[in-house]
């Protein structure tokens, strides 16, 4: 589980590290970023080994998934999501206000594509089946918790769930319980 | 060549000599920009697409541009050659691949040889010395700017692919004849197909300009521009960028970003800047209904 901050845009104090002219430091043009222009997050680029929309999709995917959500897709990691995994994901309804959407669901599609690696979750909603398609390094994730471990699935994409979903969709009394538990957490915590 | 050198530039993005490179210096006072001015265009390389999110949380996909070598060759002006324009060179090629011509052409310019020569028009005040080398931050982020670049080939094509025609039904008795042009003409008069008529033919190949792309990030070490969707032709592709025609003056930047560098930004400038400056989309957020 993680928890996304909307802090971006750190300047570097490395910046100084460019200043390396011979001429005197009386007149140094300094650049202070106007009103409609950001300063990301700065890497130092590394072309050694790798071409150059490799590197840049590198540094994209460590600015985008500085809270860690990488780990998600990590197979590697014990907390990587797999099909067939219940989850809730949590999304901001828009940058300006704090104001979130849940969504659970069963994850039934990941697409590993480096920075747009997207997972699909499906769940039935009074009556409806409804799919929602997650970019995972967007912005307005605000988290992906997995409520369930998904058993018995020996496939990467459930898409055979749409017409045969047995009892995959019967997830009401996970939301309850979750619900409950983290009721209690926040009067432990409080 | 070392006589047009005017200032060291330490921490080489390029990894190139610096011998061959000058900037337009301090010392030389930059003209002042006025509403008639046209500043130079640059040649970059496509090196593919990409997406990245705006502040407003919105996927944009964008296209990478690289500025490698890109330097003026030739400065054409009014007395000699009956107008004012830059010829850029972009991208250094070995001597021994190059003709003896083309050779003691770059030599004149004191400029290593390059593979791609472009020219640009621009106004007498926006002129720059031959052997300026022309960065990413000649664009600023948030600006708008037009691409040029020869279409993807796609070969011999049809007309229906080739000019939209709408074919033949596919069914109630067509025989063989279900993608073809139709009719090509009248009867006895005019007697004759016209010129132009337009048939199936190669297709793609061909310079096209997409207009008004939003430059969204600059990246100053490795020379990119990223601009907002999609530029015509294929990857490693040259691409000639310039100011956006369609909106001059004030509408060409947002207004904290304006003057735009002119004629070209100063290498002092360059080195202040962070590495990367990535612009805002602005207006409200799109996710907010509006009363």
């Amino acid at each position: 589980m993680f928890s996304f901050t909307r802090t971006l845009g750190a300047r570097l104090s490395g910046v100084t590290a460019r200043f390396a002219s011979t001429a005197t430091n009386a007149a140094k043009p300094t650049y202070k970023a106007p009103a409609s222009v950001i300063v990301p997050t700065q890497f130092k680029p590394n072309t050694k080994g790798q071409g150059l929309m490799q590197l840049i999709a590198k540094e994209e995917v460590k600015r985008m998934g500085a809270d860690g959500r990488s780990k998600l897709f990590n197979k590697s990691h014990p907390d990587c999501l797999r099909p067939g995994d219940v989850v809730l994901v949590e999304t901001l309804n828009s940058m300006s206000a704090d104001k979130t959407s849940t969504f659970v669901g069963v994850l039934i599609a990941m697409d590993r594509r480096g920075l747009h690696s997207n997972f699909t979750v499906r769940n039935v909603v009074l009556k409806v089946g409804v799919e929602m398609k997650y970019m995972l390094y967007s912005p307005m994730i605000k988290s992906v918790r997995i409520m369930k471990r998904g058993e018995g699935f020996r496939r990467a994409k459930l898409f055979y769930l749409r017409d045969n979903p047995g009892r995959a969709f019967r997830l009401e009394g996970l939301v309850k319980q979750d619900k409950a538990a983290q009721a209690k957490k926040a009067a432990k915590s409080a | 060549m070392a006589s047009l050198l005017s200032s060291v530039r330490a921490g080489l993005r390029t990894g190139l000599p610096v011998e061959c490179r000058s900037f337009v210096t301090s010392a030389t006072q930059p003209a002042t920009w006025t509403h008639k001015s046209l500043r130079t265009g640059v040649i970059a390389r496509k090196k593919g697409m990409t997406a990245m999110w705006d502040e407003w949380g919105v996927r944009i996909p964008v296209t990478v541009l690289q500025l490698e070598q890109c330097q003026v060759v030739q400065v054409l002006n009014e007395e000699t050659h009956g107008y004012t324009a830059l010829q850029i060179g972009s991208t250094d090629r070995t001597p021994k691949n190059v003709t003896m011509p083309m050779l003691g052409h770059f030599a004149k310019a004191g400029v290593e040889p390059k593979r791609k020569l472009v020219e640009f028009e621009v106004t007498p005040d926006a002129v720059l010395p031959v052997g300026t080398e022309l960065v990413a931050s000649h664009f600023v982020p948030g600006q708008f700017v037009d691409c040029s670049a020869p279409t993807m080939g796609k070969g011999f094509q049809g007309a229906m692919k080739r000019h939209g025609f709408g074919g033949q039904p596919a069914t109630h008795g067509t025989s063989l004849t279900h993608r073809s042009l139709g009719s090509t003409g009248q009867r006895k008069d005019p007697g004759k197909v016209f010129k132009g008529k337009k048939m199936a033919g190669r297709m793609g190949g061909e310079q096209a300009t997409v207009q008004s792309l939003k430059v969204m990030k600059i990246d100053n070490d490795l020379n990119l521009i990223y601009v907002k969707g999609a530029v015509p032709g294929v990857d490693d592709q040259f691409v000639k960028v310039r100011d956006a025609i369609k909106k001059r003056g004030d509408k060409i930047a947002p207004a904290d970003v304006l003057p735009l560098p002119f004629p070209t930004i100063q290498p002092e400038a360059v080195k202040a800047m962070p590495r990367e400056l990535v612009a805002k989309t602005g207006g409200s957020d799109p996710y907010v209904m509006q009363e």
